[in-house]
Order: structure tokens, then C-alpha cells, then sequence
């Protein structure tokens, strides 16, 4: 609850008041929390739309100052050491690059689901993190497979 | 327990309006704004600061026309960027083409939301707060590939594709190196994790406990930055850029600012994660024991907060910017292969390790 430190007695009482029988009590504090989360979250939300505008506010600034590219359309093309471009772009690319992402995916799901697991101090004593050494040996037998069959290879 | 129903209304309808006082309060634009000064001013000092040590390392003198002692000299380079044409490939991809860059500056702006100066000097003080800034690290590839897609150039595309597989193979050693730190201190939240290292002063540091990971959370956030030793996609195909080729003006200002931004949030993180953030270290000595006076104290402690956790994160900027100078580039098969068949098995074993030391101390 480190979002209330310093806060108002006035609400606590309100959510002491909240923790007590009723039904709709029980839906209030639903909905208690939910603010709470919201509370936490809330400078992310403001600063997701400041920071696209200051990113994409620079974008127009150029336009009363810079010139015009229609009189020099060698200028639109694209750069390859000055000589005419040849080919199209994205007829082919290296397909060492294919199995980077692909392997990238099983790995980054193990780590956040680790990252549950390895919060809680006492609460999962010797039964939690056995039972992830059984994850985390089960997705390392598959890397070892991946390893010795070559598929991080030669990039 | 019962309650009278008059009363309970009264009393929700007076807190319901103190709740609305406080999230207005809390959602106020001015502590980001703030943010957002001192990053641009963070960003300034970094540009300067590594054309200095550069120009020290090559011997020769750095920036000194810009300002006095060339500290302009960002602004500058800036403001020359802002007036230059933006040039748009005739055949590529326009939308892509002005978004990739902005897709990379918002993720890493998005991640000093989470970074602490102080005990409540912290934007937002989420329970889950570096998870946050791991996952929003991994949005930034998509703008790279976005950007060397959308040029229409054989050599931009290669390069954002080097880029991409780059950037995500060394995601996997860093989350599971930020991972064991959440193990020690089981919390992932940075404001505990930065308290959990205050109780020895200077050996309390998370570097001591986990030697290897602060090595390797450096090398893989060097990678994350792309530079050097791992800089490829700016100076492979030599004198053409990676993914940046067909950028000019303030788009190619916005990769510029997204590299010293990304490295000024890693250096911040790795001060919070292993060097103890705001605390001053010294052991066995309160800070407060020196002053006597009750009412500055609150906001001494945040100046010393502020000023202490700077100082940490400029020594891993100047250790950062001398290594870039001093080291020559990796293959890209080099790279990847010490991100997947080096840095990953490290990573494990280290995990393996922290959780084997804490089952002994349960």
C-alpha cells in the first residue's frame, strides 16, 4: 500500500468500514480495490499520453523551415553508396535471422512466469521453488535439445 | 458488527470527496513535466560528457565553440536537427517510416516511471516496478524493425533485423539476472529493492551478493543500447547506417536520444539494483545522527537522495563511454552467440544458486 504513505485517515476508516458484512459492502470494496490499482497505474496512463507528444511533436516542427524534395527526386531514393538501387528491398533476407525470435519465445514467457514465483518470502516454503526447478529443467532440456541440434548456429 | 446506515453514508460520501481530492492530486501533470526537464537536461550533460571523455581517450580536445567549455553543444546539434527537411523514401512505407522512431522513445521514456531518487521520490512506486521496465524494454525492437522495414533498403532492413535478434537475445540473460535480485530481495518493487541494501551501508550493496550478475547485467545492457562493443548496426556495413540510413532531421535526432536514453535508464537501473540507489553507505553511520534540525530534514534527504544516486549512475555512464572508446566492435555471430550459448547458462546458473542459498536460509 506504499501509494498511501502520508495519506488520509478518512480513508482508512472508509475501508475499515468496507472490510465489514454486507453484500454490497463486499461489492464497494471490489470496487476499492480496483481503484487502488487504478491509483497505482494512474501516472503510467498520463505519462503514455504525454510521451507519444513528445515524440511526435518534433515530427512537424521541420515543416515551415525545410525545403522542398520535389525538385531533386534522387533525394527520395534509396542509398546504396550512390549508385542506382538495385533490386527491391524485400524480395529476401538471411534466414539465420528466422529461429532468433522463434527461440526467443519460449524463454521470455519462462521468465515471467518466474518472476511470481520468486516474490513471496515464506509463503511457498520448500514445496515452491522445487516445483519451479521442475519448470525451469523442463524448458533447460529443451534449450540443450536446441543447442546441440544446431539452431542458434553459425549467428 | 452493526452499523448505522446514516452514518456509513455519511461517511462515504465525505471520503468519496477526499478521494477525488487525492487522485487529482496524484495525477497531476507536474511531477512528470519535471521528469521529462530532467531527462532533457540528463541527456544534454550525456552528449557532452561523452564527446569529452571521447576527444580525452583520442587526445585531442572535445566540443569547445557551443557555450562555454562547448556544453551547448547538444543543443546545438539538436536544434540542427530540427531544422533540417525530413526526407521520406519515395517507395517505402510512410507511417511505418514515422513511427518506428517514436515507438522506441516512448518505451524508454516509459521506463523512468519506475526509477527511484529517493524513498518516496519515485513516480510511480508499482509492486512490480523493474518487471515493468523489462517488459517495456522489449517494445523497442519493434520500432527498430519498423524503421528498417518501412526504407525500402536492402541494407536498412538487414539491419533492423540485426537489430531486433540483437536487442531480444540479450533480453533473456538481464530479466533472469533482475530475476534473481528479485529473489534477494523479494520484492519487485526498485523502492525495496533499494531498501533492502541499506541495512550494512557499503556491504550491503547488491553487488557483493551477486558479483557475476552485475557483470553481466552490464555486458547485456550494453548490448540492449547497442553500443559498442556491441555496436554492429550503426557502424557494420560502414558507411551505411543499419536501420537508420534513410532517417535525416529530427526522426535520426530521435534514435540518437533513444541510445543515450536507454543508457542513461541502464545505468540507473543497474545503481538501483546493485549499488544500493539512494542510500549512502556508509556502515553503521545514520545520516541523520550529522544533523539536528527536524523541519529541512525532509528535504535535505531528498537533495542527498537525488544527488547520491546521480553520482552512481554518471560513474556507470563514464565507465560505459570508456569502454565504447576503447574496445573494438563484435561479429554479429560473436554476439549472439555469447547472448544464447554464454550469457543464458550463466544466467540459469546463477538462479540456481540464489535459490539454493535462500531454500538454506529458510
Amino acid at each position: 500500500m506504499k501509494s498511501f504513505n502520508g495519506s488520509n485517515p478518512h480513508l482508512s476508516v472508509f475501508f475499515s468500514v468496507c472490510r465489514s458484512a454486507s453484500k454490497e459492502r463486499r461489492e464497494e470494496s471490489e470496487r476499492t480495490k480496483w481503484a487502488l490499482v487504478m491509483l497505482e497505474f494512474a501516472p503510467i496512463c498520463i505519462y503514455l499520453v504525454i510521451s507519444p507528444l513528445v515524440s511526435l511533436i518534433p515530427l512537424g516542427v521541420p515543416f515551415p523551415f525545410a525545403s522542398n524534395s520535389s525538385t531533386y527526386p534522387e533525394k527520395l531514393s534509396a542509398y546504396e553508396c550512390g549508385s542506382d538501387p538495385s533490386g527491391d528491398a524485400r524480395s529476401r533476407f538471411d534466414i539465420r535471422f528466422y529461429p532468433v525470435p522463434i527461440l526467443f519465445v519460449i524463454p521470455d514467457p519462462e521468465v515471467t512466469f518466474s518472476f511470481p514465483w520468486a516474490v513471496p518470502p515464506n509463503k511457498i516454503d520448500l514445496f515452491g521453488p522445487w516445483s519451479m526447478m521442475a519448470f525451469l529443467l523442463i524448458l533447460m532440456i529443451g534449450s540443450l535439445y536446441e543447442w546441440k541440434r544446431g539452431a542458434s548456429d553459425r549467428e | 458488527m452493526i452499523i448505522d446506515s446514516v452514518e456509513v453514508e455519511t461517511i462515504n460520501s465525505f471520503s468519496k470527496l477526499e478521494l477525488l481530492k487525492e487522485v487529482y492530486g496524484l495525477i497531476s501533470i507536474l511531477p512528470i513535466l519535471t521528469l521529462l526537464l530532467g531527462i532533457t537536461i540528463e541527456v544534454l550533460v550525456i552528449v557532452w560528457l561523452e564527446r569529452e571523455i571521447s576527444a580525452s581517450i583520442q587526445q585531442r580536445i572535445g566540443p569547445e565553440y557551443a557555450g562555454p567549455l562547448g556544453l551547448l553543444q547538444a543543443i546545438a546539434d539538436g536544434t540542427k536537427l530540427l531544422l533540417k527537411e525530413d526526407i521520406l523514401p519515395s517507395r517505402g512505407d510512410i507511417s511505418l517510416f514515422s513511427i518506428g522512431p517514436s515507438i522506441a522513445v516512448i518505451s524508454v521514456l516509459l521506463s523512468f516511471l519506475v526509477i527511484p531518487l529517493g524513498y518516496h521520490f519515485v513516480l510511480a512506486d508499482l509492486s512490480i516496478g523493474v518487471f515493468l521496465w523489462i517488459a517495456i524494454s522489449s517494445i523497442a525492437p519493434i520500432g527498430l524493425l519498423m524503421a528498417g522495414y518501412s526504407s525500402n533498403n536492402k541494407y536498412s532492413f538487414s539491419g533492423g533485423l540485426r537489430a531486433a535478434a540483437q536487442s531480444i537475445s540479450y533480453e533473456i540473460p538481464l530479466t533472469f539476472f533482475v530475476l534473481a535480485i528479485s529473489l534477494l530481495s523479494n520484492s519487485s518493487s526498485t523502492v525495496d529493492i533499494v531498501e533492502a541494501q541499506s541495512k550494512y551501508g557499503f556491504f550491503g550493496w547488491n553487488i557483493w551478493r551477486q558479483p557475476i550478475g552485475f557483470l553481466v547485467f552490464l555486458i547485456s545492457s550494453l548490448a540492449e543500447c547497442e553500443r559498442l562493443p556491441f555496436d554492429l548496426l550503426e557502424a557494420e556495413e560502414e558507411l551505411v547506417a543499419g536501420y537508420q540510413t534513410e532517417y535525416s532531421g529530427i526522426k535520426y535526432g530521435l534514435f540518437y536520444l533513444v541510445s543515450y536514453l536507454n543508457l542513461l535508464v541502464s545505468s540507473l537501473f543497474v545503481t538501483v539494483l546493485y549499488l544500493g540507489g539512494w542510500n549512502l553507505s556508509i556502515p553503521y553511520i545514520s545520516f541523520f545522527d550529522f544533523f539536528q534540525m527536524n523541519k529541512a530534514v525532509g528535504i535535505l534527504e531528498m537533495t542527498m537522495g537525488i544527488f547520491i544516486t546521480l553520482t552512481k549512475a554518471y560513474l556507470f555512464l563514464f565507465i560505459s563511454i570508456t569502454i565504447r572508446w576503447t574496445l573494438p566492435r563484435m561479429r554479429m555471430d560473436q554476439l549472439l552467440n555469447l547472448g544464447w550459448k554464454f550469457l543464458l547458462p550463466i544466467s540459469l546458473g546463477n538462479l540456481l544458486l540464489t535459490t539454493s542459498s535462500q531454500l538454506v536460509s529458510l
